[in-house]
């Protein structure tokens, strides 16, 4: 009977503990140390892509917007229309907030010009001033996915596409930096990322 | 001593009402055809594995990019190319129930002739549509017509 009782008491507690502690996002990816002992975390490397409106767009011109870059190409028929699914959701949550975007980046940029990507959208009824569909060389779009955002993308000839890549998607902060990875093909981890985009959202810097 | 009896009868009789009404509310959806032959519940789970993703669990598409196979025109217009749409994919604009499509759908090699043939009785045995078996000779006698 007692010990019952000491176990309500402790996950009464543990519950209000959780409740109430403030809650803050990580900084993910490789950190470094200044010589004044100041750490930098990892930021995004700088980038150059043309968008939807066949304009360019540059990491640069994304700071001080909150966002989740995803890696997809139009044509995808495996996890790309789970995802959209799932990436829909987020961009009708914040519908009425233009800090927060959702980055597209096609894995294949030939057949996927800036036309086809904005096509490809309106055709989802997507408000392309809160979501970027962006396109550049292959190379460069490969090389960025696995070694700036650390999301797998690899060309593979016997995967229908071309392409083997990760339903992935990473939080970038409104100064670049790495916040958090989500599975978009579950929806479990959306709501999560729901729930961080509200909490970057109301970090100060 | 009346009352407390008659208000419980009331109480059970609500009850009963209750009861009654929410069995026949019980969803009314219409039934899918029980049963198929083997070829159509083979088909069903093609469909589900390859198709379902972006064409729908009840074959109604996905917004303006995928379209419909449930009562679509197109499909009842060209069944004979159907296989090689299957292995070929399609591309380019096309209209399908009066609206336009233009996504493009990959390949699907990995299909054999008989998936595709019990794809077929599948998708054309569902949804308002009613075309008989199709047969693994069948599929690979069309098959011979894909271009190239």
């Amino acid at each position: 009977m007692k010990k019952s009782k000491l176990l309500i008491y402790t996950l009464l507690i543990g519950l209000v503990a959780s409740c109430s502690k403030p809650e803050a996002l990580p900084f993910l990816g490789p950190k470094t140390v200044n010589e004044l002992g100041d750490t930098n975390y990892f930021t995004i490397p700088s980038y150059e892509f043309v968008n939807h409106e066949g304009e360019i767009t540059t990491s640069e011109s994304l700071k001080g917007t909150i966002y989740v870059a995803e890696f997809f190409f139009t044509s995808c028929p495996s996890i790309c229309p789970v995802m959209a699914k799932q990436l829909i959701r987020v961009h009708e949550k914040f519908a009425h907030d233009s800090t927060i975007k959702i980055v597209s980046f096609t894995l294949d940029p030939e057949y996927d010009t800036p036309e086809r990507l904005k096509d490809h959208a309106l055709r989802q009824d997507i408000d392309l001033d809160r979501w970027v569909f962006l396109n550049g060389t292959k190379q460069k779009t490969y090389e960025l996915a696995q070694k700036g955002f650390f999301v797998t993308a690899i060309e593979d000839n016997t995967q229908p596409g071309g392409v083997v890549h990760s339903g992935r998607v990473a939080l970038i902060d409104k100064q670049g930096r790495l916040r958090g990875y989500y599975d978009a093909t579950k929806e479990e981890e959306v709501n999560v990322l729901i729930n961080d985009l509200a909490i970057l959202r109301n970090e100060s810097n | 001593m009346i009352w407390p009896f008659f208000e419980m009868k009331v109480t059970s009789l609500l009850l009963l009402i209750i009861l009654l009404v929410s069995a026949c509310s019980f969803p009314v959806n219409e039934p899918e055809k029980p049963f198929k032959n083997l070829n159509y519940q083979e088909g069903r789970l093609v469909y589900e594995e390859k198709c379902q993703v972006c064409h729908g669990k009840k074959g109604e598409g996905t917004k303006a990019l995928y379209p419909p196979i449930a009562s679509s025109d197109y499909l009842a217009a060209h069944i004979n190319e159907i296989p090689c749409i299957l292995t070929e994919g399609l591309e380019g604009k096309i209209i399908v129930n009066g609206k336009d499509y233009d996504t493009r759908m990959l390949p699907h090699e990995d299909l054999s002739e008989l998936q595709i043939a019990d794809l077929m009785t599948f998708m054309l045995n569902s949804w308002q549509m009613n075309e008989g078996n199709f047969t693994k000779e069948e599929v690979r006698k069309l098959l011979e017509n894909c271009k190239e």
